[in-house]
């Protein structure tokens, strides 16, 4: 009978590696959105258009609402909490009209969580480490 | 709550298969890296279990990749000796016609105490009787008694003996075993009519093999109360 381990033994890294490869991908993706639209609502708000980055920020947390389903089975919980309480806070204040410079530490902090879920996660020497 | 029940079903599963898959040793038996896998997924899937912020993925990747590693390895180790012996090292004497090999003791850090222990689990209280006493792999010792205190077979008194074979089980707890009626060469009506020469029927029986002489081992079940 032919032995088939190691064609199953490299399929079984192929799966393995493919996997990594696209949870790295994905990230990197919900990443890079999100804080594109950040950036597009801080500019908003810098000309003034609250109405607008309202809109902005109800169309963020909308968008990370479905991320976050598939980011909890990947990432720790913690992790994701943190973007999604940050998201709340920033549209609670903006419906209030709150000052902008309180927003700026928000909006900061918010990239910070939202970079970190990229940064560590990408296959580099210093994660491996 | 819930959660934590599932989820340590899930992993239990997972080790279970898990170690399906890596093959059938005992702990003692485990080459030292296959220990070493063991003593590690075991700690992988403990910390899924205990926090619920901790993906499932988190503990199922990696002792899947590490599954995989371990097939490999063993996979290597069937087709390579130079890798099996790199891998799991290599068998040393301790002792060679009833003298222990101080060298390769201290090499291997086996001590006198240690040695004499393992030689009483085998049977043995004399170091001049032994003719190879081996530290396997895995770390087990192989004691080689030397041709004279070696017990009799019955070869050696020239006494024929008859092919024993292996009993087959054809009732396990009250249920006929079917799939091993084939290989015992025997119907349901067979065993049932073997049962009635003991006013037996098969809900009575407890456990009943046959051996290759066609013999039967009939244990009836216990009454209850």
């Amino acid at each position: 009978m032919k032995d088939f381990t190691p064609y199953g033994i490299i399929i079984g890294f192929i799966i393995i590696i493919g996997l990594g490869i696209g949870e790295n991908y994905y990230f990197k993706r919900v990443s890079k959105d999100m804080i594109d639209e950040v950036i597009l609502i801080e500019e908003d708000i810098a000309l003034g258009n609250i109405d607008s980055s309202i809109e902005g920020i109800e169309r963020i947390i909308e968008k990370w609402r479905k991320d976050e389903k598939i980011l909890e089975i990947m990432l720790n919980h913690q992790k994701v909490n943190k973007v999604s309480e940050s998201l709340v806070e920033i549209e609670s204040k903006l419906k209030n009209f709150l000052n902008s410079d309180n927003l700026s530490t928000n909006f900061a902090a918010l990239k910070e969580y939202i970079k970190n879920i990229e940064l560590d996660n990408n296959f580099t020497i210093n994660n491996i480490l | 709550m819930l959660i934590s029940i599932f989820r340590v079903f899930v992993l239990y599963l997972l080790v279970i298969l898990v170690m399906r898959i890596m093959g059938k040793r005992e702990i003692g038996q485990l080459q030292p890296y296959e220990l070493a896998i063991t003593l590690i997924i075991s700690e992988l899937v403990t910390l899924p279990m205990e926090d619920n912020a901790i993906p499932l993925l988190d503990g199922v990747m990696p002792v899947l990749t590490i599954t995989l590693a371990q097939v490999t390895l063993s996979y290597l180790t069937t087709k390579s000796q130079w890798f099996q012996d790199f891998i799991s090292g290599k068998y040393t004497i301790i002792i060679e016609n009833g003298k222990m090999m101080q060298k390769n003791m201290t090499k291997q850090k086996y001590n006198i105490t240690e040695l004499l222990e393992q030689l009483r689990m085998n049977g043995v209280t004399k170091i001049d009787d032994v003719e190879y006493a081996i530290l396997e792999t895995s770390g087990q010792l192989s004691v080689i008694l030397k041709a004279p205190k070696r017990p009799v077979a019955a070869e050696q008194l020239l006494v024929n003996t008859e092919y024993e074979g292996l009993p087959i089980n054809i009732i396990l707890d009250g249920k006929i075993v079917k799939e091993n009626l084939e290989d015992a060469k025997l119907t349901i009506q067979d065993v049932e009519k073997r049962l009635k020469e003991d006013e037996l029927d098969v809900e009575d029986v407890f456990f009943a093999n046959i051996d290759a002489k066609g013999e039967y081992y009939i244990q009836k079940k216990e009454l209850e109360g």
